[in-house]
C-alpha cells in the first residue's frame, strides 16, 4: 500500500471515533452483543442448558463498561470526552446549589465590571493627548502670589520672543461668537488662537488648511476654521465650505478649513479665529491685563525643568522691569496634559482603588464560597474515590467545577464593564473631561478576568489538589467532622472574611466621608434662592450696540418684556450669574483713588447687576439700599458691597456712605461710587470655594454687552423659554439666547463632581458590605453545621438556647471586630489621600469611623442570625444521633 | 492510555490476532475461538483484552473492518490484515523468534 493510502487509512481510522461518536458507540454495542450470543450459542453447543450458557458466559465476559473504556482509549477519544463530561458535571453542580453559583457569578460579575469600568475611565480621562508627540506640549501658566492667573498679551509677546527653550508659543482666548445668516442665530465657544497653534500641535484639518504664520497680525483678512460639530449640524458635512463666507457677529468670514472634533483643543472650541491681539492690550499700561491661556512645545532636546528654569528667568527680569504690573508674577510650565486632567488624577485614582478594593473583596468572597463548598465534600469524594474514580480525574473535576462561576462571571463582567463604561461616558460626560468615545481597556478587562481566574485556581484547585495528597482513607475518617484539613480550611476561611470585612470597612470609611461631605456642601447657604428661577444668557454685539445710550435703550425694552412673561414675579439681569465660569477681579482704592504699585492695592470681585437683580436672585439685603431706576446715567456714581468686602475691608465700621473706586476707567470715568447697600455674600464659584470680597455696579451706570437674564417664575421654564425667545426675537431677530437653564440646574450641575464621586464610591462600599455580610453568614453557618453534634452535647449538657446563641454571634462579631479594626487603621492610613474630596469633612472625622463601626458591628449580628437561630433549634437527642 | 502493564503480553496479543487474521477475515470472536483451537485452549483470550487490542490494532492500520454477515445469518464486524498489517506480522514474528530464542538460552544454561 502505497504511503498516502495508508495515511488516509489512518486519518479515517483515527477520525472516525471522533467524528460520529454516536455512531462508533452504537457499533461497539453491537459488536459486545454479538460476542456475547456468539459465546452462548457455543456453550450450548457444548452442552449447557440455555440459562446456564447465558449466566456463565455473562459472568466471564466481565465488565463490559471498563473494556468499553478501553476501547474509546484506543480511539483517543477519552480526554476530550472527559472534559466536556467535567463541564456537564460542573454545570450540573451549579445548577444543583443555585445560592452558590448566583452568589458567586454575581460576585465575580460586579467585581469585574467595577474594576474594569473604572479602569477603562481612567485610561480614556489620562491617555495621551492626541496630538503630534504629545508628551512635549506644555502649557505656560502665569501665577500671580502662587495663585493661577491669565497671562497678558505683552508678557506672552516677551516670552515668545526670548524663550529658547519652548517653540511654537501660541496664546488662547476663549469668545462667544453669534452666527447668523443660516437658519437661527446660534452663540458658539470660538477659540481665536495664534496663527501657529494648529500647526504647532500637528493636526490635520478635515477639508481645507489650518492658519499659516502671520495670519494672526493686526489687518489680516477675516478667517474662520470650523469645528467638525458645527459644520456637520450647521453646514451639513458640505467640504465646498471652505472658501465660502459665515457671518459672525456680523461680520463676514471665510472659512479656511474645518478641524475634527478629535483633536479639539480647547476641548469646548466649535470654531477657530486667528488671534490678533487688540491693539490696547500691547500698550504697557496693559502689561496687567491678563486673559490668555498659554501653550508650547518643548525644543528638541530641553527637558521641561530647563524650560522651567528659563521661563521663571525671563519672567522674574520682566517682573522687575515693570514693578507696577508684574510684581508678585512668576510662571509655571505643565505638562499639558496634566493642566488639562490634573485635577481628575486624585479622585479618578481614588475610585480606581476603590473598584480595585471592590474586586479584591470579590475575589475574596468566591474564595470564601469555594472553600466552604469544598468542605461540604470530603465526604462525597472519598467515597467516589473508593469507589473506584481515578484521583487525577476528580482534581480535574474539581478544577473544572470552581472555574465554572469565573467564566459565567467574567462573562457577564465583560458585559457589566461594557454597559458601565458606556454609562460613565454619558453621565459624566459634563463632568468629566475626554469621555467621549471612552470604550472598555481590554488590558484592564484581562487583568480582571486574571485576578478572578488565579483566585479560582488558589480556592478551587488547591484545594483539590490537598484532597488527593490526603488521600481516601483520611478523607473518609474526616467526612463531616473536624479533621485536620478542615480546621485548617476554616482558618483560612475565618482569615478571609476578616479581611473582606477589613476591605469593606475601608470602603465604608471612604464612602462615609465622602457623603457627609456631599451633606455638607448641599447644606451651604448659597447665598440665593435657587427654587423657581429661569436663566438665559444675551450677548449684545459691539458691531450694532456699540454705544452706552443703545445699550441701556435695549436694556430698558428686555425688562419690561422679561417682566411680561408667564408667571414672572421678579426679574433682572447680571454680569454673570453665580456658578458660572467668570472672574473678573480689579483693584480698588477706599474713600479716594490712589496710584499703587498693583501688588498693594486690594482687589474685588466685579458684578453688574440691574436693579431688579436682587430681588429675583433672592439675595438678602443686609443694610441699606439695593440699586432703584433711579441710579442711572445722570446719577451720582452707586456700589453695593458684599458682607465679605464689608468685613475685610471695613471692619466694624459702617461702610454705607463711604467710596470705593476701581483700578477700571471708561471714557474718562473712573468706575465705583458710594456704597449705598450690603447685600448677603453669595457663593459665586461653587458651593465648595468662599465668597470673595466683592462690588456691584448698577447697569445703567456701566452698560454692558453680554448679560444674563434671571426671572422667578411660577410658570414652566419651557413655556417661559418660548416666550423669552420670541420676545427677544421682535426686538432683535440677530439675537440668540443661550445657555438656558434653572437656577437649580445650575446648581446641580455645580455640584455634579462630587455627586458623581460619592454615587460611585457609596455604591461600591454598599456592594463591598454585602458581600462582606455574605462571607459572614457563610463562615457562620458552616460553623453551626459542623458543630451540630458539639452545640448538641452542650444542649444536652444544660447550656441555655441564648448561650448557643450568644456564642455563634460571638464567633461573627469576633471575626467583624478584628477585621472592622484592620479596616480603620487601613482607613485612616489612607485617609489623607481624601483629602481633595473632601468639603468641610476633615478625613479623619470621628463620627463617620464610629458610624462605620456600628454599621459593621450590626452586619455581623445580622449575618450571624440565621445561622444563630438554626444553632438554638437543634434537637440534642437527634444531633448525638447524627454521625454518632 | 491503557493501564495494561504487562506490555509482552500485550504484544504477544497482537501479533496473535494478527497471525489469526492472516489466515482470512474473521469476528472478534471467531478470533478469540481460532486462537483457543489452535493453541489446544492453552491460550484463553479475554474479550476485555481483544476488543480493545482490535481496536488499538485498527487505528495503526494494521487491520481494516467492514460490517459483514455471520454463519449464522447475524451482522457481525469482521476484520482483516492490510498489506502493512502483513508486515508487522513478519516483523513481530521475527522479533518473537529472537526473543524465545534469547529466553531458551539463559534457561539451558545451568
Amino acid at each position: 500500500m502505497d504511503a498516502l493510502h495508508l495515511l488516509a487509512r489512518r486519518a479515517r481510522g483515527f477520525l472516525r471515533p471522533l467524528l460520529s461518536r454516536r455512531d462508533a458507540e452504537a457499533e461497539l454495542d453491537e459488536e459486545m452483543r454479538f460476542h456475547l450470543d456468539a459465546e452462548i450459542a457455543e456453550r450450548i453447543r457444548r452442552g449447557m442448558t440455555p440459562d446456564a450458557a447465558r449466566t456463565s458466559a455473562l459472568r466471564d465476559f466481565g465488565g463490559v463498561s471498563r473494556f468499553k473504556e478501553e476501547c474509546r482509549d484506543a480511539w483517543g477519544t477519552r480526554v476530550m470526552d472527559e472534559v466536556s463530561r467535567d463541564a456537564r458535571y460542573g454545570l450540573r453542580a451549579l445548577w444543583r446549589a443555585p445560592a452558590f453559583t448566583a452568589v458567586a457569578v454575581l460576585t465575580i460579575a460586579l467585581g469585574v465590571g467595577a474594576a474594569t469600568t473604572i479602569y477603562s475611565v481612567v485610561q480614556a480621562v489620562l491617555r495621551p493627548l492626541p496630538f503630534h508627540d504629545p508628551a512635549s506640549l506644555v502649557a505656560v501658566v502665569t501665577t500671580y502670589r502662587g495663585k493661577d492667573d491669565a497671562a497678558s498679551a505683552l508678557d506672552f509677546v516677551d516670552w515668545r520672543r526670548e524663550s529658547k527653550t519652548l517653540t511654537g508659543m501660541a496664546a488662547i482666548a476663549t469668545d462667544a461668537m453669534t452666527l447668523t445668516g443660516r437658519g437661527d442665530p446660534e452663540r458658539m465657544y470660538a477659540a481665536t488662537v495664534s496663527a501657529g497653534l494648529l500647526s504647532m500641535l500637528r493636526v490635520r484639518p478635515l477639508a481645507g488648511r489650518v492658519f499659516r504664520a502671520g495670519e494672526d497680525s493686526v489687518g489680516a483678512a477675516r478667517i474662520v476654521i470650523l469645528g467638525e460639530a458645527i459644520w456637520r449640524r450647521r453646514f451639513s458635512s458640505d467640504p465646498g465650505i471652505v472658501g465660502e463666507t459665515v457671518r459672525l457677529d456680523g461680520n463676514p468670514y471665510t472659512v479656511v478649513g474645518v478641524l475634527p472634533t478629535r483633536v479639539t483643543y480647547p476641548a469646548a472650541a466649535e470654531i477657530y479665529l486667528p488671534l490678533v491681539f487688540p491693539t490696547g492690550d500691547l500698550d504697557e499700561g496693559n502689561r496687567g491685563a491678563r486673559y490668555y491661556d498659554v501653550v508650547a512645545r518643548l525644543a528638541p532636546g530641553t527637558t521641561i525643568e530647563q524650560a522651567r528654569a528659563e521661563m521663571r528667568t525671563i519672567t522674574s527680569r520682566i517682573a522687575s522691569a515693570h514693578p507696577q504690573a508684574d510684581e508678585g508674577v512668576s510662571v509655571r510650565v505643565t505638562p499639558l496634559l496634566e493642566e488639562t486632567v490634573g485635577t481628575f488624577r486624585r479622585p479618578l485614582l481614588i475610585l480606581l482603588g476603590a473598584a480595585g478594593v471592590l474586586l479584591l473583596i470579590a475575589c475574596a468572597n468566591v474564595a470564601n464560597l469555594l472553600l466552604v463548598r469544598a468542605a461540604g465534600r470530603d465526604g462525597e469524594l472519598a467515597v467516589r474515590t473508593a469507589l473506584g474514580a481515578g484521583r487525577a480525574r476528580l482534581v480535574r473535576q474539581l478544577a473544572t467545577e470552581a472555574l465554572a462561576p469565573f467564566l459565567i462571571g467574567g462573562a457577564l463582567g465583560i458585559a457589566l464593564a461594557t454597559l458601565g463604561t458606556r454609562w460613565f461616558a454619558v453621565a459624566a460626560s459634563d463632568t468629566v473631561p475626554r469621555l467621549t468615545g471612552a470604550g472598555v481597556d481590554s488590558a484592564a478587562l484581562l487583568l480582571a478576568l486574571v485576578a478572578t481566574l488565579i483566585t479560582g485556581v488558589i480556592f478551587g484547585v488547591i484545594p483539590a489538589l490537598r484532597f488527593a495528597r490526603l488521600g481516601v482513607s483520611g478523607a473518609l475518617r474526616g467526612a463531616g467532622r473536624s479533621s485536620q484539613g478542615s480546621i485548617a480550611r476554616r482558618r483560612a476561611r475565618t482569615a478571609i472574611v476578616g479581611s473582606e470585612v477589613a476591605l469593606a470597612v475601608m470602603l465604608l470609611v471612604v464612602a462615609g466621608l465622602v457623603v457627609r461631605s456631599f451633606q455638607r456642601l448641599m447644606a451651604v447657604d448659597p447665598g440665593f434662592r435657587r427654587g423657581g428661577v429661569v436663566t438665559f444668557r444675551l450677548d449684545l454685539p459691539n458691531t450694532r450696540y456699540g454705544d452706552a445710550a443703545k445699550l441701556r435703550a435695549f436694556a430698558a425694552q428686555l425688562d419690561d418684556r422679561i417682566r411680561a412673561l408667564p408667571g414672572v414675579r421678579a426679574s433682572g439681569r447680571v454680569l454673570r450669574a453665580p456658578l458660572s465660569e467668570y472672574n473678573f477681579n480689579v483693584g480698588f482704592s477706599v474713600d479716594r483713588w490712589r496710584e499703587e504699585t498693583g501688588s498693594r492695592r486690594p482687589a474685588a470681585q466685579v458684578r453688574i447687576a440691574s436693579p431688579g437683580y436682587f430681588e429675583a436672585m433672592g439675595i438678602r439685603l443686609v443694610r441699606g439700599r439695593t440699586f432703584t431706576a433711579r441710579d442711572d446715567a445722570n446719577a451720582p456714581q452707586v456700589v453695593v458691597i458684599n458682607q465679605a468686602m464689608a468685613r475685610a475691608h471695613f471692619s466694624g465700621e459702617n461702610p454705607l456712605g463711604r467710596h470705593v473706586w476701581l483700578g477700571w476707567e471708561e471714557g474718562g470715568v473712573r468706575r465705583g461710587g458710594e456704597i449705598v447697600g450690603v447685600v448677603d455674600d453669595v457663593r459665586q464659584f461653587g458651593l465648595d470655594r468662599p465668597s470673595a470680597p466683592e462690588m456691584y455696579l448698577p447697569y445703567d451706570q456701566t452698560p454692558v454687552g453680554p448679560m444674563t437674564v434671571v426671572a422667578r417664575t411660577s410658570a414652566s421654564p419651557d413655556v417661559v423659554f418660548a416666550a423669552a425667545r420670541a420676545a427677544v426675537r421682535e426686538l432683535d431677530p440677530d439675537l440668540p439666547l443661550f445657555e438656558l437653564g434653572t437656577l437649580q440646574e445650575r446648581f446641580e450641575r455645580s455640584a455634579a463632581r462630587p455627586r458623581l464621586y460619592m454615587t460611585l464610591l457609596a455604591t461600591f462600599a454598599v456592594v463591598a458590605v454585602l458581600l462582606a455580610a455574605i462571607g459572614l453568614y457563610g463562615v457562620v453557618s458552616y460553623a453551626v453545621r459542623q458543630q451540630t453534634r458539639e452545640i448538641g452535647i452542650r444542649l444536652a449538657l444544660g447550656a441555655t438556647r441564648s448561650n448557643v446563641a450568644g456564642t455563634v454571634v460571638g464567633h461573627s462579631l469576633t471575626v467583624t471586630v478584628v477585621g472592622a479594626a484592620l479596616g480603620l487603621a487601613g482607613a485612616l492610613a489612607v485617609s489623607h489621600l481624601l483629602q481633595a474630596l473632601l468639603f468641610g469633612v476633615s478625613p479623619t472625622d470621628a463620627w463617620t469611623y464610629v458610624a462605620v463601626v456600628g454599621l459593621i458591628a450590626l452586619v455581623g449580628v445580622v449575618a450571624s442570625w440565621v445561622p444563630a437561630r438554626r444553632a438554638t433549634a437543634i434537637d440534642p437527642a437527634s444531633a448525638l444521633r447524627e454521625e454518632g | 492510555m491503557a493501564t495494561d502493564n504487562t506490555d509482552v503480553l500485550q504484544g504477544t496479543l497482537d501479533m496473535l490476532i494478527l497471525k489469526a487474521l492472516s489466515l482470512e477475515p474473521m469476528h472478534g470472536w471467531g478470533i478469540s475461538q481460532r486462537i483457543q483451537q489452535i493453541s489446544r485452549d492453552v491460550l484463553q483470550i479475554n474479550q476485555g483484552s481483544l476488543y480493545p487490542a482490535l481496536h488499538r490494532l485498527e487505528r495503526r492500520a494494521w487491520i481494516d473492518s467492514d460490517w459483514g454477515t455471520s454463519e449464522n445469518n447475524r451482522r457481525a464486524k469482521y476484520y482483516r490484515l492490510t498489506s502493512v498489517g502483513k508486515k508487522q506480522l513478519a516483523e513481530e514474528r521475527a522479533s518473537w523468534q529472537r526473543f524465545t530464542l534469547a529466553v531458551e538460552r539463559v534457561l539451558q544454561t545451568t
